[in-house]
């Protein structure tokens, strides 16, 4: 039982940063890699305002999704709007936000130091007991706004005029423009909401276990292995690559040794790659670049 | 005519150089100098300038004392192996020092091992905890006990004080962890006890609800745990998330800030091995060093500083044991025997290696240390 509740939290945890991810990645066609150091000032905005602001959590956690939100906002119009009109390559792109990631990452170092931090202020406390597992306060708050997120995110996409529009983009961007749907705006806003998910993510994973300036990657990258897995392009898919990838994992660890599950992660992605090279949703998108 | 200038003020410049080279070697004559190789900056530079300042103190002390100066050439290793070999080719090429207080991280200090043994250079560690660093070299010292020392010491004290038979390791997957837990499984298993369980985790691991299972489910009677201070904290904190209460042990890595700030509060008390260290000990020794580094350096000395300050102190005896004469320093080194010094008696063995007191202590949830007991190596 308590296997199973922590393959549940591990994989909406992932699953959060999934759909984070592919709100940018769909829109704009390449592997924001800024979006782990995003995540990651998600927790530090939210241990400046508490920790050295001195502002309640209630308070502190909205401020600091705004505040990581600008940062992933200001990648876009600074960095990767010049770079796509001047026609680079999702490659180039991918390149440029890898060194981005590696400014931004040591910028965080700086600020605040690479120790670990906590946001937490609460004692640490014998979870709730659950058929003889045990659940933490914080660990069900994890999976209600993940939850939550899913709920809104599949309603935002299909039943918004935005959503549809962003779908369109992700589609066919110069059909789009045609169209009259200006797809820069699109992807701004993409990047908004992928940036503000993608902060919830990260301030969430540090109430549950602390923050280090590296946290985010880490994330990031698991969440990239199950969103191949999962399959851009149904909600549903990525659930299933989230899942899949948690259980794996967690499996890995109990029977075999903890130190192989990132191997195990590995793993999948590569037999993935060679056999269902499109995920578990299996769908077909115009464009899959990189 | 462009070309003749710049000539000319090549020329003056290299003149002035040499003569400048000369002037200084004229002027060092009756200087003893040891070089200093720390992590000055990186992530390791806090105890690295600590050590700094403990070598400091000690070498402040005898120039008081004595009309023979020390004087210190120091270099930034930089937290890395490259850095650190550049320094020690510095001092050795350019400074032409013949003893060096090497580096604190035992992956610099083996780097820079093979360098100072080639070029009979005295290399002495006041930090280096890899259990290789004994057979590194003739000309390699250190004044920190070696690794597997740790598990050897808990297992004797788990097996034959506590009277525990059955254990669950849980040891960091790298040349630390694995050696402790080898040192610890075979030290203990040949007294006669049981070791039911080994799990390994990777560096920087969050997550350790599956690991825990595992522990919950061999139902040991003690757990010792050989990890980095950050992963300690979190595998104590989700062990009372997930209500397991089975005693914890470990070593050092428990004795330190990162580990209390994940961790306060989720734990009654962790025994753990530790250097010997203790400011509060009625000796005049310590009194004084405390005393001078307070007064030099404003602030407290921790146990890094407290080494860098006994490695210079043995250093300074060695050599005037061999009456300043420093191609004798190495012999002399192998004959220190019991040497008092902050961090308790030590002694150096035919390896170059050092034997030393060892605590067992207590941490309680708040994050008060208790000392147990003191395994003396005598």
């Amino acid at each position: 039982m308590q296997i199973l509740i922590n393959i549940i939290l591990t994989s909406f945890l992932y699953f959060i940063i999934i759909i984070s991810f592919t709100n940018i990645y769909t829109p704009s066609h390449f592997f924001s890699l800024t979006h782990a150091a995003v995540i990651t000032f998600g927790a530090y905005f939210t241990y400046m305002l508490t920790a050295q602001a001195h502002a309640p959590l209630w308070l502190a956690i909205p401020g600091a999704i705004i505040l990581a939100t600008a940062v992933g906002v200001s990648t876009e119009l600074c960095i990767y709007k010049p770079l796509r009109k001047r026609g680079a390559t999702p490659l180039i792109m991918l390149i440029a936000s890898l060194g981005l990631y590696v400014v931004l990452q040591n910028l965080i170092s700086m600020l605040w130091g690479d120790d670990t931090k906590s946001i937490r202020t609460w004692e640490v406390k014998v979870g709730n007991e659950f058929f003889g597992a045990y659940i933490t306060d914080v660990q069900i708050i994890i999976i209600a706004v993940s939850l939550t997120l899913f709920v809104l995110c599949l309603l935002f996409l299909h039943y918004s005029r935005l959503g549809k529009q962003i779908q369109a983009v992700s589609s066919n961007e110069e059909l789009a423009n045609i169209f009259g749907i200006n797809s820069d705006r699109v992807i701004l806003l993409s990047f908004a909401i992928g940036s503000a998910l993608g902060s919830i993510a990260g301030i969430l994973v540090s109430l549950d276990t602390d923050m280090t300036p590296t946290m985010g990657f880490k994330l990031l990258l698991y969440g990239i292995v199950a969103m191949i897995i999962g399959g851009v392009g149904s909600y549903w898919g990525l659930l299933g690559g989230a899942l899949l990838l948690a259980t794996a994992q967690h499996l890995s660890a109990y029977y075999i040794d903890s130190k192989w599950m990132d191997a195990v992660a590995y793993i999948i992605l590569i037999l993935f790659l060679i056999w269902k090279p499109l995920g578990f949703s299996g769908r077909r998108l115009k464009k899959v670049e990189i | 005519m462009k070309t003749i200038k710049l000539l000319s003020i090549i020329l003056i410049t290299a003149f002035l150089f040499t003569s400048c080279e000369q002037c200084s070697n004229k002027r060092d004559e009756g200087v003893i100098k040891i070089g200093v190789i720390l992590p000055l900056t990186g992530p390791v530079a806090e105890p690295g300038n600590n050590a700094l300042n403990g070598i400091k103190v000690a070498v402040e002390q005898f120039n008081r004392k004595n009309a023979r100066k020390i004087v210190l050439i120091i270099e930034d290793s930089k937290s890395n192996s490259k850095d650190g070999v550049s320094a020690i080719n510095k001092l050795i090429e350019v400074d032409k020092t013949k003893i060096i207080i090497g580096d604190i991280m035992s992956s610099v200090f083996l780097a820079c091992a093979p360098i100072a043994e080639k070029n009979k250079v005295v290399l002495i560690s006041p930090g280096a905890s890899n259990p290789k660093v004994r057979d590194a070299g003739d000309y390699i010292f250190r004044d920190y006990l070696s690794d597997d020392f740790d598990g050897q010491v808990m297992a004797n004290y788990l097996f034959k004080s506590l009277n525990k038979k059955n254990v669950c390791i849980i040891a960091v997957n790298n040349d630390y962890g694995i050696g402790v837990e080898n040192t610890f499984t075979s030290n203990f298993v040949a007294l006669g006890g049981e070791v039911s369980l080994r799990v390994k985790y990777e560096q920087g691991q969050i997550d350790f609800k599956s690991i825990l299972i595992k522990i919950r489910n061999a139902k040991p009677e003690v757990l010792y745990i050989v990890g980095n201070p950050v992963e300690n904290g979190n595998i104590v904190k989700q062990m009372k998330e997930m209500n397991i209460s089975i005693p914890i042990t470990g070593n050092l890595s428990f004795e330190n800030e990162e580990f209390i700030k994940v961790a306060k509060g989720s734990f009654d008390s962790i025994i753990f091995s530790a250097p010997y260290f203790d400011l509060k000990v009625d000796n005049d020794l310590v009194k004084s060093f405390v005393k001078d580094y307070l007064f030099m350096i404003k602030k407290e000395p921790d146990i890094a500083a407290s080494l860098g300050y006994d490695v210079t102190q043995i250093l300074i005896v060695t050599i005037q044991n061999s009456k300043f004469d420093l191609s004798n320093v190495k012999d002399k080194l192998y004959r220190i025997k019991n040497f008092r010094g902050v961090t308790g008696n030590t002694s150096i063995n035919s390896k170059g290696d050092v034997l030393k007191d060892v605590y067992i202590k207590k941490i309680s949830g708040n994050g008060d240390i208790y000392i147990v007991k003191l395994f003396s190596i005598n």
